[in-house]
């Protein structure tokens, strides 16, 4: 990037009136990584000036880094990044927990994408595939389409009494914290002194957390306003993680752990027998393992913090049998109890018994998954909630669409994990072109297709353009109120924001 | 372009409300520039290798107080850098040549958290954004993690909730 790119970008960041020092201090880090070579990396020999017109379809971690290693590595590529949520980002805006706003610094990676690769490549949210355009025209508009749109669904307990008034899923607690707009208006209650959170993964730690959390913990994050006051009247004390499997099978990881056993004001109630079994065999478990058991057998010896008022408490080997009700309201939850084959090893297996125990509470939570919608035209595995791929990433029967992220491997892992394999797939590609099993000896329409078809349908996308005035404004609401910003939780707002035609004041709490 | 660049920067800072708090640090530096500095005398040169995903190797002349990580991004080596060396990604996982294992300061149990969630974890690996050259470190050789396309095509199966 230029010193003349770098004073446009603050030209445009000045926009931004009450944010002038962090965004010049962000365009200064970007014009020091900008001495990095944009298309240093890998540069595929054969990518001459004959245009590869590339659709990704998913604008989280997935479609981010797939995109990004696209542009490095082939210098002809334009790529479209197509997402129907009215802003991008995906999970990282609206899974990353408030309280970890680190995890979000890869946006600015992905900034830099925009920056950096003289407008080879464009966003299209507020844009779903499969109504607004579908998986056949974007096939026919783009020389490759790269599914990664990740696993949107939450796995539904189904059990009886789950559509109970308060019961749940995880996803959409997230969703309504984060402002997401379909879970803006989720209408939640916490007049209540229990809440069960029934899951053991990442999910449920973050949904303890943000019921446990102090207030002023997460008033100066990017929690939405609305959330902070409803929570704010939260009468939770007590939150119960249950798991269906043992100590040994939790899918949370220790970071997410660590921060519950540390969180002020709470305590941790772990007495297990489960627990117990594993401290002969705990020094043999694999690292990752072995230092997540030995910091929950550390919380178990810990002596109870008496000055604490709120705590959470690990429960094993409890499946959900049925959603208890009061006036169509949760009332509680019947478990049953499982015996665990091989209760020592990862693979342990539940067995249910005929034992039973029911749990008082007001409030339930379940994140035991997600599952992936498979769009409209694409094949699906046997479950039905992957994308069916030949090798983990080219889809079948469809020469040209690959797939990518949650979508292709099912709901799991890490940004790590995510960003390893869009770079993988993108080097696939790479090679796909390089080998010219992509079929581009004709050209396509790309862009222009796109935008012709979404014109003629009345679409309203979201430019990258558009999203930096939604951001800006999302940024000055924040200042206001202490925090980094204030999220636009209704699309109407955000298309507004984004054409210049107002629609949300700086005190609008994200809803007009 | 560091340079025009800080005096942008000055100039619009000056202006900024919190301008002073900021001012106030003179030695104002972002993460990563001082990797972009040659070394400024042959004492504070530290050779450093990386060994590439594609079987490739860079040699590179480095210098005491460098981060590895930023380092790799200075030369347009392959390392990632997601959280920006906040210890919240595994990103910059590297293994470190075992000789130099022991050179290095423990790492932190904030690093060691995300170690653990970081793809193809071994006895020697660290993250790239904490390790800083001193010249004890000098010849020191670091090995990007394999790719792997698919996790579960590798051999690991995901096991439900």
């Amino acid at each position: 990037m230029t010193a003349d790119g770098v004073i446009n970008r603050m030209a445009t960041g000045a926009q931004c009136q009450l944010l002038r020092a962090p965004s010049i201090r962000i365009a200064m880090r970007r014009l020091v990584a900008g001495r990095r070579s944009w298309h240093g990396w890998r540069r595929f020999s054969s990518s001459t000036a004959q245009p590869v017109r590339i659709a990704v379809v998913g604008s989280g971690p997935a479609g981010f880094y797939v995109a990004g290693s696209l542009l490095r590595q082939l210098p002809a590529a334009t790529v479209d990044i197509f997402d129907k949520q009215p802003v991008p980002f995906g999970l990282v805006r609206f899974g990353v927990a408030p309280d970890h706003p680190e995890v979000k610094n890869c946006i600015h990676q992905f900034e830099q994408l925009f920056d950096k690769s003289d407008g080879r490549v464009n966003l299209f949210c507020n844009v779903a595939i499969g109504s607004d355009l579908t998986v056949e025209e974007l096939r026919a508009d783009y020389h490759a389409v790269v599914m990664a749109y990740g696993a949107e669904r939450e796995r539904r307990l189904g059990v009886p009494g789950e559509q109970a008034a308060n019961c749940i899923s995880g996803r959409s607690f997230v969703g309504w914290y984060n402002g997401l707009p379909q879970d803006r208006h989720l209408a939640i209650d916490f007049d209540t002194d229990t809440a069960i959170v029934i899951g053991h993964g990442n999910v449920a730690l973050d949904c303890a957390r943000v019921l446990l959390s102090p207030l002023d913990r997460l008033a100066s994050t990017d929690l939405s306003d609305y959330a902070l006051e409803a929570l704010a009247k939260s009468r939770v004390e007590r939150v119960i993680l249950v798991g269906r499997r043992g100590p040994l099978q939790v899918s949370f990881t220790i970071k997410e752990l660590r921060e519950l056993v540390n969180l002020p004001g709470s305590t941790a109630i772990v007495e297990s027998t489960d627990l117990e079994a594993t401290r002969d065999i705990v020094a043999s478990l694999p690292r990752p393992r072995r230092r997540l058991t030995e910091l929950m057998l550390k919380a178990a010896d810990a002596k109870l913090k008496s000055d604490q008022t709120k705590s959470w408490q690990l429960l094993f080997r409890r499946t959900p049998l049925q959603v208890l009700t009061a006036a169509e309201r949760v009332s509680g939850a019947r478990f049953g109890m499982n015996d665990l084959v091989d209760p020592l090893t990862e693979k342990a297996r539940a067995v249910i018994t005929d034992r039973e125990e029911t749990i008082q509470c007001g409030l339930i939570l379940y994140s035991i998954g997600y599952q992936t919608i498979v769009l409209p035209g694409l094949p699906f595995n046997q479950s039905g909630h992957v994308i069916r791929t030949i090798d983990g990433c080219r889809v079948e029967d469809l020469p040209g669409v690959y797939a990518t992220g949650w979508c292709a491997r099912g709901p799991t892992g890490v940004i790590a994990s995510t960003q390893a394999e869009a770079k993988a797939t993108a080097d696939l590609i790479c090679a796909d072109v390089e080998s010219g099993a992509l079929q581009r000896r004709e050209d396509r329409p790309g862009t222009e297709g796109t935008k012709r078809r979404l014109m003629e349908r009345r679409v309203q996308w979201i430019s990258w353009d558009d999203w930096r005035r939604v951001d800006c404004t999302e940024r000055e609401m924040g200042q206001v109120r202490g925090k980094p910003r204030e999220k636009l939780t209704s699309v109407m707002d955000i298309v507004r924001v984004a054409r210049g035609t107002g629609g949300s004041s700086a005190d609008g709490g994200g809803g007009v | 372009m560091i340079r025009a660049a800080r005096r942008i920067l000055t100039a619009a800072v000056g202006r900024a409300s919190h301008a002073r708090s900021i001012q106030s640090t003179s030695a104002l530096r972002y993460p990563g520039e001082y990797e972009y500095e040659d070394p400024k005398s042959p004492e504070d040169v530290v050779n450093v290798t990386y060994l590439l995903k594609d079987g490739t190797q860079r040699e590179i002349k480095a210098k005491v107080g460098d981060n590895l990580m930023y380092l790799a991004h200075r030369h347009d080596i392959e390392l990632e850098g997601a959280c920006e060396a906040s210890l919240a990604c595994s990103t910059c996982h590297v293994y470190v040549k075992e000789e130099y294992v022991d050179k290095l300061p423990e790492p932190k149990e904030e690093e060691d958290d995300m170690l653990d969630m970081a793809p193809a974890l071994k006895p020697n690996s660290r993250l790239g954004c904490q390790i800083i050259l001193t010249k004890e470190l000098e010849g020191l050789v670091v090995t990007l993690p394999p790719m792997t396309r698919n996790f579960y095509v590798d051999g690991h199966v995901p096991e439900p909730h």
